[in-house]
């Protein structure tokens, strides 16, 4: 990427820095979301028809917004990488979703769900948004069941709750460990519907490698058909990018191997702000990787955490098989830092605390890179039955892919990226910056703040998609006159040009390197240095070593077949040159981000708890950069006003 | 059922399980029927008898006749053209064909009804030939049908079964008869979308039990008749 | 902990859908047992992109058995030998030493074969599209807990709507049928009040769907059912027939 590298060393590394803003609606924080819907222009029924909107990507946000756009009666292009729209990546969530129903009578209100997500994400969210989200949630789970989402019932025939890191109320609603799976479900069942009706033209095997802007607004996109390699063009009067997250910048994730940042990176550089890149969520409890052929992680949702207690053995020397370790010698140490809270406490609370035990050499095997999760007490207490019923298909797949049963032995877990709360910059109506492109789910910058808690992404990918899609856009739509356009302009030629000229020139390289090799050597240097805990040194050292990547991916690939037909090494080659210079991107913004909040932990940084030191005068912004070509990158600044909530030190104990 | 090439394959197999038990009825009505042959004295008698009784319903019996070739036209017919959309399913085999054990319900005989079908049609025509249209011996009882002559089905009978080829045919055919109604019996259930879970698991485990007893209760006669002569 | 075996592969390539394609053999030694059958094909591909070869398509996205985008036939069995496991979380300690692999698409004439070991799915979206839904627009829902289920039917509704929609049960049925795919969507929806309203009108609209993409009949050999990732049970294949006859009768 183009970091001015010689102004590294220099405190100031950003240049120049503009001020962004929001658009969050005034008023009373209450009335803002209601307000906003009573006086936004409204397109008219007929008219709807005669628009044609683009959604890139089909998961929760996309397939619910694709869904709710066409009940509208606009005209819906839906684009995803995949064979079918079902296999987006949203449907690998497992533990539920949450919203402020308060249903179980709790004491939990859409007040308090806000309240929770904005200290969740550690002061670094738009007050406004997440108001917004925490009132839509209940609708969600309205919707959802109305499609027919199994999720979990009592005996009564009542929906049923369970609780999540982060909140002392039972908030979130589940179908068993498959919440994801049939969230997902019934809203790709919407948009098939939709399908039938020719509401939607649905795009499958195409991935998105262009934004057209053409007087300064979004009008188009330009794909590549992944069987064929054919480049084509589609013009819309609005594009919605609801493609996912980028935690595969890490290699070693939970996210999908077609998980990728290259849709929101091309738009980025066609002049969509990034924000918060560095704010990148790290699970406590995955599966550890075994060796080094792993290709992704697994995760082990975070309602285990409910009934499982984690624990090191007391001494880093003691090398005991598990069931051999009297309790005496047992460190349940999320337990004793976080009395409160306990096993439940937030993720990066939970996972920087693995990674301090492990780092004091108690962490378990020969990698020192696990801890226990124990259900024996839950067990002894609930019966082995109930544990089943609980968690019965997590524990099959924990021994599926460890071959040992969590029946038998304690789990072992360690942190991995699971989430991204950084991503393409947007305002109150989810639009980034450049008009007409809208950003909805894992993509955009999001309402999580710094730090995002169990069971809220669902909710935000359904909120955006069902809730806030349908209004945002029919307001732009309705204020702005839009003139056709052909996709015989210069800018779709233009575009598609670059995008063939790009594919040939990685197939020409004909280097020793292969995509793997170089995606891991990235993930490496991300994990050791842009990881769970940073610091400018390590950040310094890691905008040295990427731009080396860079050069070394661009000079010594190998990559083999052609562009011709379906040919996975080179859609995976594109996408990490798009993850190397996110990984630039991502370590600039962390060297620039000097204090900690939420999951980015700045080890220079911490209270001498070791808790997260935020530093609210100088960094309660959101950083937002701008792409320039050949030059250093800039920063813009939306200040983040806290008017309705008091920003404090978070504290789980 | 108006045409049967553009109903539903759902309804297909409907149309398959409702003739299939149909027949399986039929057989076992055979089956008692063919006990008489080992009664009455002198041998034969009752099951000639029986065989008169049944002529003797006149046109009823050739409805009764004409329906049974009916559910037999339509099984066969719509199994075959089934099957025909089967084969059209999969144009590219499989190298490796396997079994995956477990909940599969898949063996060589459900995945051979075909062939054992298309056998047992073969073997009907010539059963049905052989028996039904075969020599019109006459034989006479006092007590069976007032004296007057009747059809000598048991001479017939008895003929045919000293012959060891047609023994071993019958064999043949039989048994693969009972590979047949082993997966055709519990199938037609959860073709018709009776389901339970003790019902599927105890008709699944005498399925091929019945096949087999309906097999062996057919066979005892040519084998019987061979040994006695 | 380190423990390995050395495997002989052959493995189906095909150029494209249009193109024949044939059996290519593989050797792999000293691959670790701790890994999954999937990333023992990475490393076989890192090894053929090393020597210049194109490396074997095959699908897969989450890696951990949702999303079903994996999946191919192992020695004619579908997703392998291990039951109720997709390919991407079948782990090697499931084969032995010296074992000979056999490694071949779905195959069904609905699912193409894109390349190699790539099938394109998308005839099942159709037979969705063709009613695997309830009507029911955005913001229509009533509250969530007015709509009363008890826990044992929302418990198998869930059964039925686990279907992660990756073929096997095609590729497995002898006579690629799409009965079990069809019936868990049917059956899920016949199992909750939600779906009660279109009931009549989707099963029989997606069972023609179904026949029209070319799938076979069902003839119960329930080989699909044994293969299927998430055990979905052929009790739905039945709910589906009882369903369709109710359908007409009434």
């Amino acid at each position: 990427m183009d970091i001015n590298k010689a102004a590294l060393p220099e405190k100031e590394i950003v240049t120049h820095v503009k001020k962004l803003d929001g658009k969050s609606p005034g008023g009373e924080l209450h009335d803002k979301w209601s307000k906003y819907k009573s006086e936004m222009k409204l397109v008219n029924p007929a008219n709807k028809r005669k628009y044609n909107i683009i959604v890139v990507g089909s998961g929760l946000a996309g397939g619910s917004a694709s869904a709710t756009l066409a009940e509208l009666g606009y005209n819906v292009k839906t684009f995803c990488v995949q064979d079918t729209p079902r296999r987006a990546h949203s449907i690998a969530a497992q533990g539920g979703i949450n919203a402020a129903k308060n249903y179980q009578n709790d004491g939990d209100s859409v007040q308090r769900l806000f309240i929770d997500t904005i200290k969740g994400g550690d002061y670094r969210a738009r007050e406004a948004n997440v108001y917004r989200l925490a009132e839509v949630s209940t609708n969600i789970i309205d919707q959802c069941v109305a499609q027919g989402v199994p999720f979990a019932r009592d005996y009564g025939g009542l929906l049923t709750n369970r609780s999540f890191g982060g909140a002392q109320v039972s908030r979130t609603f589940y179908a068993r460990g498959q919440t994801g799976q049939q969230l997902l479900l019934g809203a790709y069942s919407s948009m098939m519907r939709q399908v039938s009706k020719k509401q939607i033209e649905l795009f499958t095997n195409k991935e998105m490698l262009d934004l057209i802007v053409i007087d300064g607004k979004a009008r188009g996109i330009v794909v590549r058909d992944l069987k064929t390699g054919d480049i084509e063009k589609h013009t819309a009067e609005a594009v919605v990018l609801c493609s996912g997250g980028y935690g595969n910048v890490f290699f070693l994730s939970t996210n999908g191997k077609n998980s990728n940042a290259t849709a929101a990176w091309r738009c980025h550089k066609k002049g969509a702000l990034m924000a918060n890149p560095c704010f990148a969520q790290i699970h406590p409890t995955c599966i550890p990787a075994s060796g080094e052929y792993q290709s992704k992680l697994t995760l082990m949702s975070e309602s285990l955490r409910n009934d499982g207690r984690v624990w090191v053995p007391k001494s880093a020397d003691d090398k005991r098989a598990s069931e051999d370790i009297p309790e005496n010698d047992r460190d349940y140490f999320l337990e004793r830092m976080y009395p409160a809270y306990g096993n439940l406490v937030p993720r990066d609370v939970g996972s920087r605390a693995i990674k301090r035990v492990c780092d004091e050499g108690k962490g378990l095997g020969a990698t020192g890179r696990a801890v226990y999760l124990d259900f024996g007490s839950a067990m002894e207490r609930l019966g082995e039955k109930n544990i089943s019923d609980k968690y019965g298909n997590l524990f099959d797949m924990y021994e599926t892919i460890t071959g040992e049963s969590p029946y038998k032995k304690p789990m072992r877990i360690y942190p991995a990226i699971h989430y991204v709360m950084g991503g393409l910059w947007v305002d109150y109506d989810c639009m980034s910056n450049i008009p007409g492109l809208f950003v909805l789910g894992e993509a955009n910058f999001s309402d999580h703040g710094a730090n995002r808690l169990g069971a809220s992404a669902l909710m935000q990918g359904l909120a955006d998609g069902y809730f806030v899609i349908p209004y945002t856009l029919g307001n732009y739509l309705a204020n702005n006159s839009l003139d056709a356009v052909s996709d015989t302009a210069d800018e779709f030629k233009e575009s598609i040009d670059e995008v063939k000229k790009r594919n040939e020139s990685l197939l020409k390289i004909k280097g020793s390197s292969t995509v793997l090799e170089l995606h891991r050597e990235l993930g490496a240097v991300m994990w050791d240095l842009v990881g769970m805990a940073r610091t400018k040194d390590s950040l310094a050292q890691a905008l040295e070593k990427i731009p080396q990547i860079k050069d070394k991916f661009w000079n010594d690939l190998n990559l083999i077949g052609n562009d011709n037909n379906l040919n996975k090494s080179l859609e995976n080659a594109s996408r990490l040159a798009d993850f190397i210079e996110l990984g630039e991107l991502m370590a600039l913004d962390a060297y620039d981000r000097e204090e900690s909040c939420g999951a980015h932990f700045r080890e220079e940084y911490q209270t001498s708890e070791g808790e997260p030191m935020r530093n609210d005068e100088k960094y309660a912004y959101v950083s937002a950069w701008e792409y320039i070509p050949e030059s250093p990158s800039i920063l813009h600044k939306e200040d983040l006003n806290y008017e309705f909530v008091e920003m404090t030190q978070r504290n789980y104990k | 059922m108006a045409n049967f090439i553009t109903v539903s394959s759902v309804l297909k197999k409907i149309i398959i399980a409702v003739t299939g038990i149909s027949l399986f009825l039929f057989l076992i009505i055979h089956l008692l029927g063919n006990i008489t042959i080992f009664t009455g004295s002198p041998p034969g008698r009752d099951f000639n008898a029986y065989a008169h009784f049944l002529e003797s319903f006149g046109i009823l019996f050739t409805i009764a006749e004409l329906g049974l070739l009916g559910f037999f036209g339509l099984h066969i017919t719509t199994s075959l053209y089934t099957n025909f959309i089967n084969y059209k399913s999969r144009k590219s085999r499989y190298a490796v064909s396997n079994f995956a054990g477990g909940k599969s319900k898949k063996t060589y005989a459900s995945t051979s009804m075909v062939i054992t079908g298309v056998v047992v049609m073969a073997f009907l025509i010539w059963h049905v030939l052989q028996f039904r249209f075969g020599t019109y011996y006459e034989t006479i009882y006092l007590s069976v049908n007032g004296g007057e002559p009747v059809r000598d089905l048991y001479r017939l009978v008895t003929e045919e079964f000293s012959n060891i080829w047609v023994v071993l045919g019958y064999t043949v055919a039989l048994s693969l008869l009972s590979l047949h109604l082993g997966h055709g019996f519990w199938s037609s259930f959860q073709s018709l979308g009776i389901y339970g879970k003790t019902f599927t698991r105890v008709t699944y485990s005498v399925s091929y039990l019945l096949g087999l007893i309906i097999s062996l209760g057919f066979l005892i006669i040519p084998l019987y008749i061979f040994w006695i002569n | 902990m380190e423990n390995t075996i050395n495997l002989k592969l052959q493995v189906w390539r095909q150029e494209s859908a249009d193109s024949s394609g044939d059996f290519h053999y593989y050797s792999m030694e000293d691959v670790p047992v701790d890994i999954s059958f999937l990333e023992m094909l990475d490393i076989l591909n890192e090894n053929l992109t090393k020597s210049g070869i194109v490396p074997i398509s095959f699908d897969s996205d989450c890696r951990e058995g949702i999303c079903g985008t994996c999946g191919f036939v192992i020695n004619g069995i579908a997703h392998g030998p291990q039951a109720r496991t997709t390919v991407c979380q079948l782990h090697m300690r499931h084969f032995n030493d010296g074992d000979t692999l056999v490694i071949e698409p779905f195959r069904a004439t609905p699912f193409k074969i894109v390349k190699d070991l790539v099938v394109d799915r998308g005839s099942f979206d159709k037979i969705i599209q063709a009613g695997g839904y309830v009507s029911v627009n955005t913001g229509n829902g009533p509250d969530a807990n007015s709509i009363l289920i008890g826990k044992e039917d929302a418990e198998e509704a869930f059964d039925s709507a686990a279907c992660i929609g990756c073929g096997a049960c095609v590729a497995s049925c002898p006579n690629a049928s799409a009965a079990l795919f069809t019936s868990a969507k049917i059956s899920h929806l016949l199992q909750l009040p939600q779906g009660q309203v279109e009931q009549r009108a989707r099963v029989k609209s997606m069972v023609d769907k179904m026949d029209e993409e070319g799938f076979g009949a069902c003839s119960n050999h329930a080989e699909c059912e044994a293969v299927c990732p998430k055990g979905i049970s052929i009790k739905n294949i039945a709910n589906m027939r009882r369903s369709l006859i109710k359908s007409i009768v009434k």
